[in-house]
């Protein structure tokens, strides 16, 4: 093929341009390289004349695309429209051939097409992606007054309706942005495609072309769109990101636009970044990007903005809006300061202009956020320790929509970190894993937004109703929000644990914005605390007791659990997609409710009750310590609730009996407390758990003719079983001990199955029953599935009787349930009887099986009362 | 070759897989997995609303080996997802037809 001299000599040249590229740099890379490829295409357009001439139809080759803005990328596809002014012939393959195998053979990547003046039009019509790509359409050579025709054609096209055409545009580019990430600010960007990437560039470019007939982009400056001084920032901008995607081209040896991890390293030291302000070189790369993405970002947006935004915005932009707030005024559509001299005499309105902007939805003008920056010096002490200010910044912390947020634009000009100094350490910070998506700052500033985004059903999450409900009982708001912005102000710090010095940074931060010292150390543990319900949620089973009773213990107040739950979800889903997935959420959601349940209606719930409870476990120890030298590990046996409830002599009886238990061989041990005065005796056992054991002990008592007036069972969590019986003193006090010793050995017969109780016990309730009261007692039992996360809860309302606290855990033995504690409380003659209870596997009663065993209660009770009705 | 897949609690992964790295079984495949067995799955109150939690979180893990470790593969899986509460999971074990490294090519034991 006599063109594939024509590619070999482009390949060399190529490479030779890349190679002063590499070595020196060169803005005009992309130009010349596009100008190597016209003159590849001219010349090979001269070599095949002679099938040319041949052709009836006359033809031209337009570079479209990159090709055709002369921006030419080092591994981009070639986009080259052959055009003809009739449909050719087969002819027209052989040149197509001629001109386009050489370059496939030396592995230039090209996109081609061949097409007629009418159906260039056609493409354009039905789709936007042809459309754009004929914006940037060129002439490089062969027959060009039918490109002239073929470009009046497309301009009386475009000019049928250049506002349908700009909206699709603006669409498009939409539709790409939540496509690669609707933020300026990612770790790994895609610098073409991304928010603020060139592709962005293109759309104004298109945008330009549409409107004002776009020659040069000197055109932004003369229509008014950008300043004098801003233009330059502009070519600055763009020459910069293009010159990253020609080293990431060059790096990756293909056509690749997103910047990943380690690309960025070796582009980095490519451009020259070195260590600066304690930020590795990489780091201050990304910074650098970030900021001209983001000026590119603004910049088209505005563009979009004036130009014509599709519908859903632009009805917004009839109202004219206006600003109440002196030395500020609202002009196209964008905010700014008055004057400068105001700024300076209020120094409250650097900030001020922010809340404004936010609240009012209107972006600020380019030029006041320079003189943000620019006086960020007037921000001191004094101004910090203003109360107005702080508040606008928390209000601002409200603002509840993602994209243009004044946090972003605060962050841009500088204005936090002269807010808060220690910002600027976590600023353009790269986190280096496989989660973060954003640097430490953005981050930052996203998990504030995602508090607003979790609480509106609008995020489309499943509990968003949880959420909203939560966050309209948290306490002060502004405590919370300030937790949520400043939890990962510790990254900054080397080397140390982020949470906690975090915290301590913390202290600082808002001791200088004089707040309260109760709000500071809210604020000050939720950061220190930040990851514990995320690691406990997956590193601890949520199901055990034990797990959610020692996370309320840490986190002690319902308020802080509260907030730090929703600190956990917005931090989790700021951070990215791979920290954040329903399976993470409903772990953490079960176990926030449970400990919720565990501080606002158990034991714990009472005020200073962790606190109480600390000091017992403490005094128990001591004293026991003296008694075993396993003190430690029995205490650590026993669970919160058990020392919550009982009084300190109680435990330590237990705890004596516990060691004898373990020395002998009997099932249990038992000891019996007399006090002489009430006629009452109080019977504390230890018992190896078995099911059954409580229900025995009542019957026990009952056939030694004792009443039982009060009843507690309790369990450690080396399955032994404890409880305390109150009941009446033997009726023969003087040989008092033989009854204990009668009523020991009738429950050790029991429990080896040789002693029929239940027949006893009939035998013994047969006896005394004659009370007539009985016959009105209107019985209830109610199974409580909901008040404990762990148990089901029995509770039975009925008229006192011998034998009813046999009879009633009897039942419950029958039907395999397990008695975790239980409280037997008699009022004269009304007894209130609750068992905390769980199936032999640990679990809640089904529905169906405590309909069952409140049947079967309900049923053993009026048996009774049938029995004692046949007896009368 | 057998194939394993055990669906376990969650906390209990990292000492599952130091359980089977102790006997020599380095290769697995984990997924964040939802189900329920006889647990069921559960419902939390807030409020007076119910958020009815169907599926508990599990993890799966998945792994191929010779016919001749499942016993003690299955045996180290069950020692250290063991917390005798309910939930605790389940190992299955079922005979695997053909296995292909995709960079090699190599083939069945040669691949595992």
């Amino acid at each position: 093929m006599r063109t594939k001299i024509l590619a070999h000599e482009l390949n060399e040249k190529k490479e030779m341009l890349s190679k002063v590229f590499l070595a020196k740099g060169d803005e005009t890379f992309q130009k010349k390289l596009s100008d190597l490829y016209d003159e590849y295409f001219m010349k090979s357009f001269e070599y095949i004349s002679d099938i040319s001439n041949r052709l009836n139809t006359p033809f031209a080759l337009v570079a479209l695309g990159g090709y055709g803005r002369q921006e030419q990328a080092p591994h981009s596809d070639i986009d080259i429209l052959f055009l003809f002014e009739n449909k050719p012939e087969d002819e027209a393959d052989s040149i197509i051939k001629e001109i386009l195998y050489p370059l496939w053979d030396y592995k230039f990547s090209i996109g081609h097409s061949t097409r007629t003046i009418s159906e260039c039009i056609k493409e354009a019509k039905s789709e936007v992606f042809n459309l754009t790509a004929m914006l940037d359409a060129r002439f490089v050579c062969g027959f060009s007054p039918l490109y002239l025709k073929f470009a009046e054609k497309f301009r009386n096209y475009l000019s049928q309706s250049p506002k349908k055409f700009t909206e699709e545009i603006i669409c498009a580019a939409e539709k790409r942005h939540n496509e690669y990430g609707n933020s300026e600010y990612l770790l790994e960007p895609d610098i073409k495609n991304g928010m603020g990437g060139l592709r962005d560039y293109h759309t104004i470019r298109w945008i330009g072309k549409i409107h004002f007939d776009l020659q040069e982009l000197k055109d932004f400056q003369y229509h008014g769109y950008l300043s004098e001084t801003e233009y330059p920032e502009f070519i600055d901008t763009l020459g910069f990101i293009t010159r990253v995607r020609n080293h990431l081209h060059f790096l990756t040896k293909r056509k690749c636009d997103k910047l990943h991890f380690d690309h960025q390293l070796q582009i980095a030291a490519r451009l020259g970044f070195t260590e600066k302000d304690g930020k590795t070189p990489v780091e201050n790369f990304l910074g650098d990007l970030h900021t001209r993405m983001n000026f590119l970002k603004e910049f088209a947006l505005m563009i979009e903005n004036e130009t014509g935004r599709p519908k859903k915005l632009g009805i917004k932009r009839i109202y004219k809006k206006i600003t109440g707030i002196e030395g500020l005024e609202i002009k196209n559509s964008l905010i700014g300061f008055k004057d400068s001299e105001k700024v300076i005499k209020d120094p409250s309105l650097l900030i001020k202009i922010f809340k404004e902007s936010g609240f009012k939805k209107v972006p600020i003008n380019l030029e006041s956020k320079r003189l943000v920056y620019d006086l960020g010096y007037l921000v001191d002490d004094n101004f910090r320790k203003n109360q107005e200010n702080i508040s606008s910044f928390e209000k601002i912390m409200t603002i509840p929509y993602m994209e243009n947020h004044p946090l972003d634009s605060m962050l841009n000009t500088g204005m936090i970190s002269h807010l808060i100094p220690e910002f600027a350490e976590i600023t353009d910070r790269i986190q280096y894993n496989d989660y973060h998506i954003y640097p430490v700052a953005r981050h930052s500033i996203r998990a504030v937004q995602y508090v607003q985004k979790l609480i509106s059903d609008k995020a489309g999450l499943k509990n968003s109703d949880l959420y909203s409900s939560i966050y309209s009982e948290i306490r002060p708001k502004r405590v919370f929000l300030w937790a949520v912005f400043l939890h990962d102000i510790g990254k900054g710090q080397e080397g140390e644990d982020h949470s906690i010095s975090g915290a301590e940074i913390v202290k600082d931060i808002l001791e200088r914005f004089d707040m309260k010292k109760e709000h500071i150390e809210t604020v000050s543990f939720l950061i220190e605390n930040h990851l514990y319900l995320v690691k406990t949620a997956t590193r601890r089973d949520i199901f055990d007791e034990e797990t959610i009773t020692a996370c309320a213990m840490k986190i002690k107040s319902a308020m802080r659990l509260k907030m730090l739950f929703l600190l956990t979800l917005a931090d989790s889903i700021a951070t990215g997609p791979k920290a954040w997935s329903e399976w993470n959420e409903s772990l953490i959601t079960s176990l926030f409710l449970k400990t919720l349940k565990v501080l606002e209606k158990g034991n714990l719930s009472a005020p200073n009750a962790i606190r109480h409870l600390e000091k017992k476990t403490f005094e128990i120890s001591k004293v026991l310590k003296g008694l075993t030298p396993d003190a430690e590990a029995i205490v650590a046996k026993m669970p919160p609730s058990y020392i919550f409830e009982l009084s300190n002599s109680d435990i330590l009886l237990h705890a004596k009996l516990y060691t004898e238990l373990v020395k002998s061989d009997h099932p249990f041990v038992m000891e019996v407390e007399k006090n002489k005065d009430s006629g009452l005796r109080r019977v504390f056992f230890c018992a190896k758990d078995r099911p059954g054991f409580f229900s025995s002990a009542a019957g026990a008592f009952t056939v030694n003719n004792m009443d039982i007036l009060d009843a507690r069972a309790f369990g450690w969590k080396n399955s032994i079983a404890l409880s305390i019986f109150t009941v009446t003193a033997p009726l023969d006090t003087v040989y008092e001990s033989r009854v204990w010793d009668k009523t020991r050995n009738d429950l050790e017969k029991t429990l080896k199955n040789e002693f029929d109780l239940k027949s006893a016990v009939t035998t013994r309730k047969k006896s005394v029953l004659n009370n007539n009261d009985v016959f009105n007692a209107k019985d209830y039992v109610k199974i409580d599935n909901d008040s404990s996360s762990f148990y089901s809860i029995v509770e039975v309302h009925t008229k006192d009787y011998p034998g009813l606290l046999f009879d009633l855990t009897n039942v419950l033995f029958r039907f395999g349930i397990d008695i975790k504690s239980a409280k037997i409380a008699t009022k004269v003659l009304q007894v209130v009887d609750v068992f905390y209870v769980s199936s032999i596997e640990g679990t809640k009663l089904s529905y169906e099986k405590g309909e069952i065993v409140r049947s079967e209660i309900l049923r053993e009770l009026s048996e009774i009362k049938e029995e004692n009705y046949e007896k009368n | 070759m057998k194939k394993i897949e055990a669906v376990i609690k969650p906390f209990k992964l990292d000492d599952v897989k130091e359980a089977l790295n102790e006997i020599g079984i380095q290769g697995m495949t984990v997924s964040e997995v939802k189900g329920y067995g006889r647990q069921k799955g559960h419902k939390e109150i807030y409020r007076g609303a119910e958020y009815v939690v169907d599926f508990v979180p599990k993890v799966k893990i998945e792994i191929a080996l010779r016919s001749d470790r499942v016993e003690e593969a299955v045996k180290a899986i069950r020692e250290a997802a063991k917390t005798d509460n309910i939930g605790d999971g389940k190992i299955f074990v079922s005979p695997l037809e053909k296995v292909v490294r995709v960079r090699t090519g190599e083939l069945d034991e040669d691949a595992l």
